[in-house]
């Protein structure tokens, strides 16, 4: 009688035990994440609520920096960081002065612009005080930072960049670019090497941009290449 | 499960309550649960007394409740701990009998408290003897309960029926004395604490359940070896509900945080938010909200002004009058916040209120004009709040609002008390003065 039964009790503690570990880790992280994902997605709509011209932006620029981001190889570690920070990289633009974001860079005078280029770093500070996103504070304070780091002396340059920025500085110049009808392409191909990280342009243009253009853009392109 | 460690405990308003019944009832309290506690072991031995001939499992399970106790998980905001011993007390009473039970749950639960007392947590030293004996009473009900059932049917179908009864009993009686233990002690009502408890263990009884009856059938057969089986389980239910309690505080914390920050672009939101909160909530509690209504009220009335960062804050502090355009500016910024909230999970039954916080219930207010029976309660509570600290102002200079000359706490309250009706509602405005005087007492 207890032989059948031992077995069975057996086959039920591993089962459960199969089970909880698969939710402890598997569902429960994943869960979480597409949770906070949703809540962070949902600030960074407030905070394009604050800015005239970003409507919709930031669910643009999280697009572009995972496609680069997969293009380029990155980890699903990584990109899941590229992701939460795309969406995070413009929260201190809560804390600017509702005038001066809503100028275009060339009406804002030079105090002005010199506030507006704080919100990285008010950002990152706020970030800062969340232990759950701490880690995400040093992307988020270089999302400005030049390649080369002839405009920005105070931040890293180069490969000192975490690589999220450097993405994130590629996505969000084209979207805002392209928002602003001007050339997302010639921007970034005038930046290659000074602004942006050459490789990061390179796998944009080569990769995503050639598989996302739009049909009628499809002449500029082979034109400059 | 237990109540919160004194000191660690936090009112959802961020503050311990005021305890109004002052040291010596709780005391009594807790003598009376102590008192109580060994009267229903006394009972549970005078009906049946301990199986002594079985030292060797009952040292095992007592090892094994000591361990489940040592490694409590936290549940929920407010300080509750549960550990995982239940499904091992649960399958002892009803194997070998209520005593047996308590002396395993009382006496392992004393054990681990003294002990942690001495080198964990500082806390009084009553909370051990306190949690043993509501650990003793709890076990020997239960045991108590299943009595006939194990008696009539006997078998291992008996042990089964007696494990799947005996959990649920445990933790009803757990919850009350808890329950009842807190109320006394850090005040608030009884009913709300007990919901809170129903919701917070509400996910685990199924795993306890399941794991009591093959605990008790391995028992019932003599296998105590098999043990080993159920340990793995568990562990990992121990694990499995770590992380959940730590995701789910993890992920409130980070919605606050983030919507209290991104609100401070206003130089006097800060102390603000954080009191209106405050009152918010203990508003809710007085109101006889539940409890999961009154944590989301504090994190609603945290939150309720998100969408005001959508809006220019020269026309939000300007001091003059604001012409038709700028007004029909400032009366969107609920609609706004209640858009971006609606995108926030956790945040979804708290949109109507940030939606309605600026309705009246003369019909008077914006976005709707809804009438008073449209506006839910928690608007209404937002409203209150947040008008009576805006008329009172902070204690610092830039916290006072520039378009208003901050007053005293009675012109404010005579102020809400004059609206009542018109621009708040009658009950809450009660509920909210009542509060105030409290906190100024206390």
């Amino acid at each position: 009688m207890t032989g059948p039964l031992l077995f069975l009790l057996i086959l039920l503690s591993t089962g459960l035990t199969a089970i909880l570990v698969y939710h402890a880790g598997w569902r429960l992280p994943r869960d979480s994440r597409e949770r906070l994902r949703g809540s962070v997605r949902a600030f960074a709509h407030a905070v394009d609520c604050r800015c005239h011209d970003r409507y919709g932006r930031s669910d643009q620029v999280c697009e572009l920096a995972l496609k680069i981001g997969s293009a380029l190889g990155l980890s699903k570690r990584v990109l899941g960081r590229l992701e939460l920070a795309s969406y995070l990289c413009n929260i201190g633009m809560t804390a600017i002065p509702y005038q001066i974001l809503n100028k275009s860079v060339a009406e804002r005078t030079e105090p002005e612009q010199a506030t507006f280029a704080r919100h990285p770093e008010v950002g990152a500070s706020m970030l800062e005080l969340i232990p759950s996103l701490r880690s995400l504070a040093p992307v988020v304070q270089n999302v400005l930072a030049w390649w080369d780091g002839t405009r920005t002396p105070y931040l890293p340059a180069g490969f000192e960049i975490p690589i999220e920025a450097r993405v994130l500085a590629v996505a969000s110049a084209y979207s805002g670019a392209s928002a602003n009808r001007m050339d997302g392409v010639d921007l970034l191909e005038s930046g290659r090497g000074t602004r942006f990280d050459p490789a990061i342009v390179d796998c944009f243009l080569d990769t995503v941009w050639t598989n996302t253009r739009p049909a009628a853009n499809v002449g500029i392109r082979t034109g400059t290449a | 499960m237990r109540p919160p460690r004194e000191g660690k405990f936090s009112h959802p308003g961020g503050k311990r309550l005021p305890n109004p019944t002052g040291i010596r009832p709780q005391n009594q309290a807790i003598w009376a649960v102590i008192i109580l506690g060994f009267a229903a072991f006394g009972l549970s031995w005078f009906l049946m007394p301990p199986v002594s001939s079985l030292l060797l499992p009952l040292a095992l399970f007592f090892g094994l409740v000591l361990a489940a106790e040592w490694v409590p998980v936290p549940v929920g905001e407010h300080g509750v701990q549960i550990s995982v011993s239940l499904p091992i007390v649960v399958a002892v009473a009803a194997v070998f009998g209520p005593a047996d039970a308590a002396i395993i749950d009382g006496g392992a639960t004393l054990v681990a408290g003294i002990l942690a007392v001495r080198s964990k947590f500082r806390t009084r030293w009553q909370w051990p003897l306190f949690n043993a004996a509501q650990s003793a009473m709890s076990a020997s009900v239960a045991g108590m309960a299943v009595l006939p059932i194990t008696h009539s049917m006997g078998g291992a179908s008996g042990i089964a029926l007696a494990t799947l009864v005996a959990t649920p009993v445990y933790l009803i009686v757990n919850s009350v004395i808890v329950a009842i233990a807190e109320s006394v002690v850090y005040g608030g009502r009884f009913l709300a604490r007990l919901q809170e408890k129903r919701r917070l263990v509400g996910f685990h009884y199924g795993v306890y359940a399941l794991l009591a009856t093959w605990i008790g059938l391995l028992a019932y057969f003599g296998q105590y070896w098999a043990c080993a089986f159920f340990f793995l389980p568990m562990a990992a239910a121990r694990r499995c509900f770590l992380l959940r309690a730590r995701h789910d505080r993890d992920y409130r914390e980070t919605i606050r945080a983030l919507g209290l920050m991104m609100q401070h672009a206003h130089p006097y939101t800060g102390g603000h938010l954080d009191r209106v909160a405050r009152f918010a909530a203990l508003t809710a509690e007085r109101l006889g909200l539940s409890s999961q209504d009154v944590d989301l009220m504090f994190d609603a009335a945290l939150l309720h002004d998100l969408g005001k960062i959508a809006i220019d804050e020269q026309i939000l502090n300007k001091p003059g009058r604001l012409d038709e355009q700028e007004w029909a500016l400032v009366r969107m910024h609920p609609v706004i916040g209640a858009e971006i909230l609606s995108r926030v999970g956790m945040m979804e039954p708290v949109v109507p209120w940030i939606y309605a916080h600026h309705e009246r219930p003369d019909g008077n207010g914006y976005p709707k004009a809804l009438s008073d029976t449209e506006i839910p309660i928690q608007a209404k509570i937002i409203a209150v709040a947040d008008a009576f600290d805006a008329m009172v102002g902070g204690d610092r200079p830039g916290e006072q609002r520039p378009y208003r000359v901050s007053m005293g706490v009675e012109q404010a309250m005579r102020e809400l008390h004059d609206c009542a009706g018109k621009q708040f509602d009658e009950r809450v405005v009660m509920a909210f003065t009542q509060i105030v005087r409290e906190q100024g007492a206390a």
